[in-house]
């Protein structure tokens, strides 16, 4: 038992090794929906995965600053959506914008724009 | 003397490093309550898998939205986690939650004001700790917003790494929350509340929910995101 704090590196501790890192841009064209069809749109990036790696995320909209987190809630119209960053499988990041009201569409979706930041980590020989 | 610029090392002890005090690993379905014996509610993240080799995994603490609507769209598997007092809670959520094998791989930090003794992580006698084909980053600098409006000025010229994590309140009628932490995932337009970083500050919105929250523990890297 040590004291982790008290140490710069302290080798009785496993450090967090960074092992990829990607940046790219989702862009969703602006989009009328009828009234009672959500929108529901994916984009899919190819961004390579190290197993039990860990995808940290940052997020900037419509040339916003850059945000920590991975899901962006947005209001349009009075609806509510969402844009989640999430990786599917080994080789890709979807991007998912969507909403999530009770009375879907009728309204008119203006672009957004969402850069993305990824770095991933993971101890270098825990496993 | 030149300035010596922290980007240029996969290692400098001239900067602290991220130690990690605390790993779980294992499996389950649905939710699972991990037990931790630290004096102190850690820092955790971490990765879940359907697959037990973590051929692809995902970040926790990427949940699904809380209120699907049935009908309207089906929402992805996600799994949130939040560390307590005395133990770690995960739970599955969106589709095939009910049925799914989870294989998670939890890892925490201690906060930096805490000075106890913690079991020792790095027992693998016959693996490497280090591998230098690999970065390792380098903290800039530790700390808490307790309040909306606060930031941090890095000034660093570029935008740096940043993580993140929330401690909420003490809650009483909130058991499964009250003190805990966990990593911040939300980025809200909505209700105005988000953790930005830019070139030279890490700020957090004045409409934060302190009072649900107590506080915002971040830690900026001097290295590039």
């Amino acid at each position: 038992m040590t004291k982790p704090n008290d140490f710069v590196f302290n080798s009785d501790y496993l450090p967090l090794a960074e092992v990829d890192k990607a940046d790219f841009t989702a862009y969703f064209p602006a989009e009328t929906f009828p009234a009672g069809q959500a929108y529901d749109r994916t984009q899919d990036f190819k961004v390579p995965y190290s197993p039990g790696s860990i995808d940290t995320f940052l997020l900037s909209l419509n040339g916003g600053n850059y945000n920590v987190g991975a899901i962006v809630i947005i209001s349009v119209n009075t609806q509510l959506l969402s844009i989640r960053v999430q990786r599917i499988d080994q080789e890709t990041i979807r991007v998912r914008l969507h909403e999530f009201t009770q009375q879907p569409g009728g309204y008119s979706m203006p672009a957004q724009t969402l850069k993305v930041k990824v770095s991933s980590f993971r101890p270098p020989n825990a496993f | 003397m030149a300035k010596i610029d922290p980007r240029n090392f996969l290692l400098n002890t001239d900067y602290e490093t991220d130690k990690i005090i605390l790993i779980k690993t294992g499996d389950f379905i649905g939710s699972i309550d991990i037990p931790h014996s630290l004096s102190f509610t850690p820092l955790i993240f971490g990765v879940w898998s359907t697959d037990k080799n973590f051929i692809s995994g995902n970040t926790l603490g990427v949940f699904s939205e809380s209120s699907p609507i049935p009908g309207l769209y089906t929402p992805p598997l996600g799994v949130s986690c939040i560390a307590l007092e005395k133990k770690i809670r995960l739970e599955a959520s969106g589709e095939d939650s009910d049925t799914q094998k989870i294989y998670y791989r939890v890892y925490a930090f201690a906060p930096d004001n805490i000075g106890a003794q913690t079991p020792i992580t790095a027992n693998q006698a016959n693996q490497f700790i280090l591998n230098t084909d690999y970065n390792y980053r380098k903290i800039k600098k530790t700390g808490e917003f307790t309040q909306g409006g606060k930031s941090y000025k890095h000034n660093l010229g570029y935008i740096p790494q940043v993580m993140a994590w929330i401690k909420y309140a003490e809650l009483p009628n909130l058991p499964n929350f009250s003190k805990g932490i966990e990593p911040v995932v939300d980025i809200s337009y909505f209700t105005d509340y988000r953790l930005e970083i830019t070139e030279s500050v890490l700020k957090a919105d004045a409409n934060f929910p302190f009072g649900l929250i107590e506080k915002i523990i971040w830690r900026v890297y001097y290295d590039e995101a």
